[in-house]
């Protein structure tokens, strides 16, 4: 937690070249190389969900409303979720094992000895990068997954696309769109917080830097989860 | 070198940027679309109310005829009511005998608005006038009322008791079938019954045949009943004197004949006879009471006696003059000659 306000703090330097260029890269490090596996991931969540739910639902001949069930669905829950997961298995742990590798080999210390600050030199372009980045690959991979949930309903299921959107768009509004975006805008600081702070604690060489690596997933899985599960409660409860 | 890195720069500045372009873009139009804004169309208002409005909620369709003309934008509780506030796609004629209630669009749920206008004769609703919502039909409500009556009514109304008599007695009716006991028992069981109803059976068909008969002979023509139904004859005679009663009761009814005219309503003969009837009785009475000729001749022994001594002089007298004629005629044929 202090790390993040430490962080916040250095956001005063954001507007600087040096900085602005490091919270591109990082943008394009954490969320555009991201793209495909969000992609593949999301339009099978969606797919998934509306077969699921399309055989069930088509033993009342309603699987028409497959399309509500999908965006319901992945603008609420799925698509923050699995876009905080992925990044976390693959963002967040690649900051982790950045950041343990700069401590083990005194990187850090190296920076703390030229008065530069690690949190505003590492962490803050890492957070403003995932912070901005990830409500946008979640919004991403509602579409992808939507887009998955209606070729199913096409070709598996028979129906139309035209009451497939129809039904999609009737029943969700805009508090899921943005619920779900607040969702994922907290899940990108969740992971980026949780990879620094264990890259950071970090010892006992490349054995800490694997060690830090795995706590990271972990607890950004666990930490994604509870904070998912406590948004939906206070939003929708 | 350093243009390498510029340029490297440029073109992850350029994705990035991309991407984000996109994506805001495709917010932009979610947003719009999940908000269900529309900036260019006009909408026209109708607000309605009603006693329920059964689960109706913000955003349900608006329906005349089966299309979806509108939505609903808001609800209100107002002094009991629900005031509800549709947006329509056009503008609608309300006449005095509309139509507006709340249906069910699927048996999971949601609901509609539906709007009759009323028919094209009836005049149309006044502007100042709120129209006002029918009570809708809540199918599930309905069978949870009614499925309640009947558990009711076979719990208290006594129709499980009743059925489970029914049962017992059912029950008891074929044990005793089964045992042989009744009629039905001995049809079922008893072998003899069935041979008797065997019997009777041939009987049966024995009469049958003898029917059968006799139809066809009525059905030839043959016998009295035969030729009632079969010889027009005694249907023209029936039917002639059927028109004769007919006849009949016409003149009666017209009151001519005597009996006719008896039987009129005006009872001037019946007058004529009382009258005819009072004077004989008058004159019995008088007969009676020894008045006049006739009473004194009835009544009085005096006269009877007169007439009687007068009858035999009179017969006395005509004894002489038969006595004395000859003498007489020939005492004047003598005379005569002279």
């Amino acid at each position: 937690m202090l790390l993040l306000f430490e962080a916040i703090l250095c956001m005063r330097h954001l507007f600087k070249r040096r900085n602005r260029v490091e919270v591109l890269r990082q943008m394009f490090t954490g969320g555009i190389k991201s793209l495909a596996v969000i992609t593949v991931v999301a339009s099978f969540t969606g797919m998934i969900l509306a077969l699921q739910t399309g055989i069930e639902m088509r033993r009342f001949g309603q699987e028409v409303y497959i399309g509500a069930a999908v965006m319901v669905s992945m603008l609420r829950e799925m698509g923050p979720f699995m876009t905080g997961l992925i990044l976390a298995a693959s963002v967040g742990s690649s900051i982790a094992a950045q950041m343990g590798t700069m401590v083990v080999s005194e990187e850090i210390a190296a920076l703390e000895l030229m008065s530069i600050n690690p949190v505003r030199f590492l962490v803050m372009p890492r957070l403003v990068a995932m912070a901005i980045m990830t409500p946008f690959l979640s919004f991403y991979s509602c579409i992808m997954g939507v887009v998955g949930g209606g070729i199913v309903g096409m070709t598996q299921l028979n129906v139309p696309w035209s009451a497939y959107i129809d039904n999609a768009t009737r029943f969700a509004d805009n508090k899921d769109l943005f619920v779900g975006m607040l969702k994922a805008f907290l899940f990108g600081i969740i992971i980026v917080i949780i990879a620094c702070h264990q890259g950071f604690a970090t010892t006992q060489g490349a054995v800490g830097v694997g060690n830090a690596t795995r706590r990271t997933v972990i607890l950004s899985f666990l930490t994604i989860l509870i904070v998912g599960y406590m948004i939906t409660r206070f939003f929708y409860v | 070198m350093k243009q390498s890195s510029v340029d490297r720069e440029m073109t992850m500045e350029l994705i990035v940027g991309t991407f984000m372009f996109m994506v805001l873009l495709a917010l932009a139009y979610f947003t719009i679309v999940l908000g269900r804004a529309s900036f260019f169309e006009k909408k026209f208002p109708l607000e309605v109310e009603f006693e329920d409005v059964m689960g109706l909620r913000k955003d349900d369709n608006v329906v005349q005829r089966g299309m979806t003309i509108g939505k609903v934008k808001s609800l209100k509780l107002i002094e009991g009511k629900v005031r509800v506030l549709a947006m329509l796609d056009s503008s609608l004629t309300l006449k005095t005998d509309y139509k507006i209630t709340v249906i069910s669009t699927s048996i999971l749920g949601g609901r509609n608005m539906e709007v009759k206008v009323g028919s094209e004769q009836a005049p149309p609703l006044p502007h100042d006038m709120m129209p006002q919502g029918t009570k809708p039909f809540d199918l599930m409500a309905e069978a949870a009322e009614a499925v309640h009556e009947i558990r009711l009514s076979m719990n208290q109304g006594g129709i499980l008791t009743n059925l489970e008599q029914s049962v017992a007695s059912i029950k008891d009716i074929s044990g005793k079938i089964s045992r042989g006991e009744g009629t039905i028992g001995k049809l079922v069981n008893d072998e003899g019954v069935y041979n008797e109803f065997q019997s009777v059976a041939k009987e049966i068909r024995g009469v049958v045949a003898r029917v059968q008969e006799i139809t066809d002979k009525i059905s030839k023509g043959e016998g009295t009943l035969g030729k009632l139904i079969s010889d027009d004859s005694v249907y023209t005679n029936v039917a002639a004197v059927a028109a004769n009663l007919k006849d009949i009761s016409d003149r009666l009814n017209k009151g001519e004949g005597t009996l006719g005219k008896l039987l009129a309503k005006d009872d001037q003969l019946y007058k004529d006879i009382s009258t005819t009837a009072s004077s004989l009785k008058d004159i019995t009475g008088k007969i009676e009471r020894g008045e006049g000729l006739l009473g004194k001749l009835i009544n009085d022994e005096t006269l009877y006696n007169d007439v009687k001594s007068a009858v035999n002089e009179f017969r006395t007298t005509v004894d002489d003059y038969r006595e004395t004629s000859p003498v007489v005629s020939f005492t004047t044929l003598l005379m005569g000659a002279f």
